[in-house]
């Protein structure tokens, strides 16, 4: 059935193209999707006209997050490039969501191909197409939007009559897997880049180019990167041989960076959704990047170096962002808000600036390592008292050394105390199992250090309100990540995962503390996915056709579409995620860089075999990693470059 | 406070804002008011917010021509001021159109409107409308009326809570039916289960049903007045 389902997708395109008519693109398919919306949940999120909403123009640029319109409307990036592009002239955004599976399955039954909301029109005749790609997990919603739009997946087999279809987003490090399906990656931070990109595929397109010269054109622009001017070669082994740029694109895209973030607007009126999103307030980004080092964390990696707004502009955009807006919350975000160094007296004076009025102030969680509790005091002044999170990732000293993560058990201790004598009832503590070099010892030692934890917090109360105490603890799973120091280690094994997950129940305390963990099936795929190549791509296909769509909600998400995928495409997932690499190894995305030095995450690596810490670049010294003078960018602290 | 300032909105819900939920109708005009930056008054208590109060709540899918809320402000502000700043900030599916001034002791909006007028659009080619027509006048002089609704059993007097006879017209889709409900503390007839059972009784059967609330009414002495 579903295979029928792919194959009538693609007889469908080729019809289209053949009457394909690019004048005809502006066709409105509200009529067609209005009846339907008495019959789905939650239909505000189809409407579009919301305050904030766009001007259509005569240049169309869909920007697609392929989730629900819930999570992707929430999504800052997507809105600050919907922004980046209604800044040029004749150009209007189009967001484009994955319709929930009620809508999805009445347009497939119906015959009404997936739909813009700003104009209504069909997603296949926007002029170009930008997907965000959120997580690994959302690959199979990406082929869906793919198929309700009726694009051929491949793009080798989309023609000159379809738009460009580019993919941007925190997973493009290691976009191989979806390599045949896009037209082009854009790798890194997007508000300059896409204006670019979106200009040049404007005048060419203009021009009559072909696809072809404009994808050559592109290459030109940094952070661009076309996967269908590399060749890849493997071993007989499974491993990569080698991978060679063709088409004069680079022999590796450096990605794209922002170097002074006051030359990027934040989001200025955003659009306001009716439905309840996931976080339903004005966001400001008020600095960039993390430099913590986490050797797990790719986001750390990625994002560097440090780069923030001034204590002046975030007011002033906080104040005009939150009147055009009407929002009664702004939300302060980032990788650590906690770390603007100057969060007190921004905070403070947003306070002093909103007092009587009912707005309040927060920051996306309370991440008290990085955070005193007088700060904590200072926001919940603002509002509500937002729960308190804490990230250990390690129950040892030992292993926390081994990852980076730089905080002592007397430190979270202390702060529990305070935080518990300042009125606090709960907080939760984030871990990670499946570390490099973890032991049993460093597995009972979570437990050990949950009840400590427990034990500080009943103590820093008053005995009667010791019952109504919890700590939560959230174990996740290590997934290696691309571009980080953990880029060599081999995931641990599913039998792995629940062994040490039973280890760790006997070494919780029975009482006062709820435990939850992550899915270990869907970390698994995740870690698949997350350092798979291009081989991956007929898997994505494969299990898409077997019903896989919406894989990141839990309760659609079904193990055995893939393993049945995997199958079918003989591939071995295990060599993908359990395999030891050398450091000598060809990644499959060895022609992407962070700016990062190799040489300095196999320092990295070894560093974390030999438990040496490496200090915060932010507030130390240059640790050397290489961003700063490969992207030509400077740490900036409080709106100055740090000299 | 009774120093603020009680300030009546009318508004619509048009077009495609028949998909909004009461919610997020309330959400809305909130943030509306604080995009007009009117100097709204804030209650009292442990989560201060908008002092604002809202007409009877319309179901998704139902449209609306007149709908009606109370914002008390904590400075006067001219209402053909007012009138524009929020015209101003309303998207275009929740258009502001009146404004005026109410005194503070009138009783609320939920309490004082009794009457709740709809326009139905039923999409049935082959429909008879005199059939319709005769079906809802026997519904309506019955004495009692059974009907499920949200999964619960629930009794009415049609003779209270159905005050008129509705107008039929055909159209070339189906018909038009324009017909009154009077909601009091007893519940509230929800008038696509009513038009189910005119149907049923009737023998028709239609595809696709729409509402448009139409008006709102207060009952002064037997006469229907608007709330402003
Ligand atoms: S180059 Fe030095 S200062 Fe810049 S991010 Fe890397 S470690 Fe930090």
């Amino acid at each position: 059935m579903f295979l029928s389902r792919h194959a009538e997708a693609i007889l469908k395109a080729i019809v289209r193209v053949a009457e394909n008519n690019r004048s005809s693109k502006k066709t409105d398919l509200w009529p067609q999707i209005r009846p339907l919306l008495y019959r789905v949940e939650r239909p505000s999120r189809y409407i579009d006209s919301e305050w904030g909403v766009a001007e259509a123009q005569d240049y169309r640029v869909g920007l697609c997050y392929p989730d629900t319109y819930e999570v992707g409307q929430a999504n800052q990036a997507l809105a600050l490039l919907y922004q980046a592009a209604n800044s040029l002239d004749g150009v209007s955004g189009e967001r484009i969501f994955l319709p929930w599976i009620d809508l999805s399955d009445l347009m497939r039954k119906e015959d009404i191909e997936l739909f813009t909301l700003e104009s209504f029109m069909p997603v296949s005749r926007v002029d170009i197409l930008g997907i965000t790609i959120p997580y690994e997990l959302s690959y199979t919603s990406i082929l869906e939007v793919l198929s309700l739009a009726h694009i051929p997946f491949r793009a080798k087999y989309r023609d000159d009559s379809y738009p460009l279809v580019i993919g941007g987003g925190p997973c493009v490090f290691n976009p191989e897997p979806l390599a045949d399906f896009f037209d082009a990656f854009l790798i890194g931070e997007g508000e300059e880049a896409w204006k670019e990109i979106i200009s040049t595929d404007k005048t060419m397109r203009a021009q009559g180019k072909t696809k072809q010269e404009i994808l050559e054109k592109l290459v030109g622009i940094s952070g661009v990167y076309v996967p269908s001017f590399y060749d890849v070669s493997y071993r007989e082994d499974g491993r990569i041989s080698t991978i060679t740029p063709t088409h004069g694109a680079p022999d590796r895209v450096y990605k794209r960076v922002v170097t002074d973030m006051e030359t990027v607007a934040p989001i200025q009126c955003p659009i306001v959704p009716y439905v309840d999103v996931v976080h339903n307030r004005y966001t400001l980004e008020i600095l960039r990047g993390c430099t913590r080092g986490c050797r797990f964390c790719q986001a750390g990696m990625t994002y560097r170096p440090v780069r923030e707004r001034s204590a002046d502009s975030i007011v002033k955009n906080a104040i005009d962002g939150l009147r055009d807006s009407g929002y009664d919350e702004i939300s302060l975000t980032s990788l650590s808000s906690a770390d603007h160094s100057q969060l007190e007296e921004v905070v403070r004076r947003l306070q002093k600036q909103f007092e009587g009025s009912g707005v309040s102030v927060s920051l996306p969680s309370l991440r008290v390592d990085a955070f005193s509790i007088d700060m904590a005091h200072l926001m919940a002044q603002g509002g509500r008292k937002t729960g308190l999170t804490f990230a250990p990732e390690a129950g040892s000293q030992r292993l926390r050394d081994v990852i980076n993560k730089n905080v002592t058990e007397e430190q979270l201790l202390e702060t529990v105390e305070r935080a518990f004598k300042a009125g606090w009832r709960r907080i939760k503590l984030y871990f990670m199992i499946g570390l490099p070099t973890e032991t049993d010892e460093d597995i009972a030692a979570i437990g050990e250090l949950a009840g400590k934890v427990l034990r500080t917090a009943k103590k820093s109360v008053e005995p009667g309100q010791r019952g109504g105490i919890t700590v939560g603890v959230s174990v996740s799973t290590l997934v290696p990540k691309s571009h980080t120091p953990f880029q060599w280690e081999p995931q641990a094994t599913d039998e792995e995962i629940h062994r040490k997950q039973r280890v760790l129940r006997d070494f919780m305390p029975r009482k006062g503390v709820n435990l939850s963990w992550h899915d270990a099936d869907i970390s698994f795929l995740e870690g698949v996915i997350a350092r798979g190549d291009r081989r991956l791509s007929p898997v994505l296909e494969a299990a898409w056709r077997n019903g896989a769509r919406f894989d990141a909600w839990s309760e659609q998400f079904s193990l055995k579409r893939w393993l049945d995928a995997f199958e079918e495409c003989a591939y071995n997932p295990a060599f993908t995620a359990h395999r030891a690499r050398d450091y000598d190894e060809v990644f499959p995305w060895a022609h992407l860089s962070t700016g990062v030095s190799d040489a300095y995450l196999v320092a990295e690596a070894k560093k974390a075999r030999e438990e040496v810490l490496t200090q915060d670049c932010s507030f130390d010294s240059c640790t050397g990693c290489g961003a700063c003078q490969t992207l030509d960018v400077d740490i900036v602290l409080g709106g100055e470059k740090r000299q | 406070m009774s120093s603020d300032f009680r300030l009546r909105i009318n508004y619509r819900k048009a077009d495609r804002g028949a998909f909004l939920s009461h919610l997020e109708v309330l959400h809305t005009v909130e943030r509306i008011v604080r995009r007009a930056q009117l100097p709204y008054a804030i209650t009292q208590g442990f989560h201060p917010h908008m002092k604002v109060a809202f007409g009877p709540a319309l179901s998704v899918g139902t449209a609306s021509d007149g709908e009606y809320l109370d914002l008390w402000l904590s400075e006067f502000v001219r209402p053909d001021i007012a009138l524009a700043k929020l015209k101003a900030s309303a998207p275009r599916v929740l258009p502001i159109e009146r404004v005026g001034y109410i005194g503070n002791k009138l009783p609320s909006l939920t309490a004082a409107i009794t009457i709740h007028a709809y326009r139905a659009e039923i999409w049935a080619r082959d429909i008879e409308i005199d059939k319709v027509e005769q079906s809802f006048q026997s519904v309506r002089k019955s004495t009692s009326l059974e009907v499920v609704q949200k999964d619960k059993k629930k009794v009415f007097n049609p003779a209270l809570c159905i005050p008129k006879d509705a107008v039929v017209t055909k159209n070339e889709e189906g018909c038009t039916i324009d017909f009154s409900l009077r909601i009091d503390q007893t519940g509230a007839l929800r008038p696509e289960i009513l038009l189910q059972e005119v149907c049923n009784r009737a023998g028709q059967t239609y595809s696709h049903l729409e509402l448009v609330r139409t008006g709102l009414f207060i009952e002064e002495d037997g006469v229907w007045v608007r709330p402003m």
